[in-house]
């Protein structure tokens, strides 16, 4: 999938804003998990929204959970019966979405929007080479499930810590699993961060944003 | 013939745009599955919600004072 570099950029702005936010009203201690609740105090106070949770007791291998959103509120719905750390990653990239999404990004057409979603992703999984693929734009409410995801990933587990976490991987000081269970998150959420290309792509728009 | 999962859901999404002033809906999906699945599974949640099979959703994490 090919995300628009500006829609990127968009998105590290405001995960740096939430993270701002966040540092000045909740004393959280260095290296702690995010905390749902305030993450969720911050969102609704910055883009003057007010947030539902809600967990809902369903059959279901797939879906973790979605949000709703109307005007000047949202509800998120999560899959009762999953791990508890996808419970928190589901609410966290939930709530995510309610503040990267502009309108461009906006779409009442759910089915179509799960339909590309899951078409971009097996051709993520697909064995074809990237250069060998044509490049397309996916739509705005596409790249916005994507780009919450990766907002998401970064207020779970914080840029600043990662050099030295890696550091710490390769010298077998530390696991993926330790970290994972350290910060709540799902394993991949860490394997994703830590990732090379991620890392490089985290690296890039912080340096960025950290310039100005 | 009777509906697929995704028409009954393609109605449900276009009444609470009617109704409730729906204006966007975001999904985390994951995982090997097709689209009906995926509408089957968006299906089942709402039929459990409208059950009230549900419930709110407190993480009791706050740092805040």
């Amino acid at each position: 999938m090919w995300l628009l570099k500006g829609k990127l950029e968009e998105t590290f702005r405001k995960v740096n804003a939430i993270q701002e936010h966040i540092q000045m009203c909740c004393l959280a201690p260095d290296r702690a998990k995010l905390s749902v609740d305030d993450l969720q105090w911050v969102i609704e106070d910055l883009y003057e929204i007010k947030i539902q949770k809600i967990e809902v007791a369903f059959e279901g291998s797939f879906l973790h959970g979605l949000v709703e959103r109307y005007t000047g509120r949202a509800r998120i719905l999560v899959r009762k019966n999953q791990e508890e750390d996808y419970v928190r990653f589901t609410t966290i990239k939930e709530l995510c979405q309610i503040a990267i999404s502009e309108k461009e990004d906006w779409s009442i057409e759910g089915t179509k929007t799960l339909d590309a979603l899951l078409y971009e992703v097996r051709l993520d999984t697909s064995a074809e080479k990237v250069e060998e693929r044509a490049k397309t734009v996916i739509p705005h409410p596409i790249q916005s499930e994507k780009l919450a995801e990766i907002a998401a990933i970064e207020l779970m587990y914080p840029f600043k810590y990662r050099a030295a976490d890696i550091a710490a991987v390769e010298a077998g000081a530390t696991t993926l699993r330790a970290l994972a269970v350290h910060f709540h998150a799902p394993e991949f959420v860490i394997g994703t961060a830590l990732h090379p290309t991620h890392h490089a792509l985290a690296e890039e728009f912080w340096a960025m944003i950290n310039k100005r | 013939m009777d509906k697929t999962e995704c028409q009954k859901l393609a109605e449900r999404f276009a009444s609470m745009a009617a109704k409730d002033g729906l204006l966007d809906v975001k999904f985390y999906v994951a995982g090997e599955v097709v689209t009906e699945q995926a509408c089957r599974e968006v299906n089942r949640l709402y039929d459990a919600l409208e059950k009230g099979e549900s419930g709110e959703l407190d993480f009791k994490d706050t740092y805040r004072r």
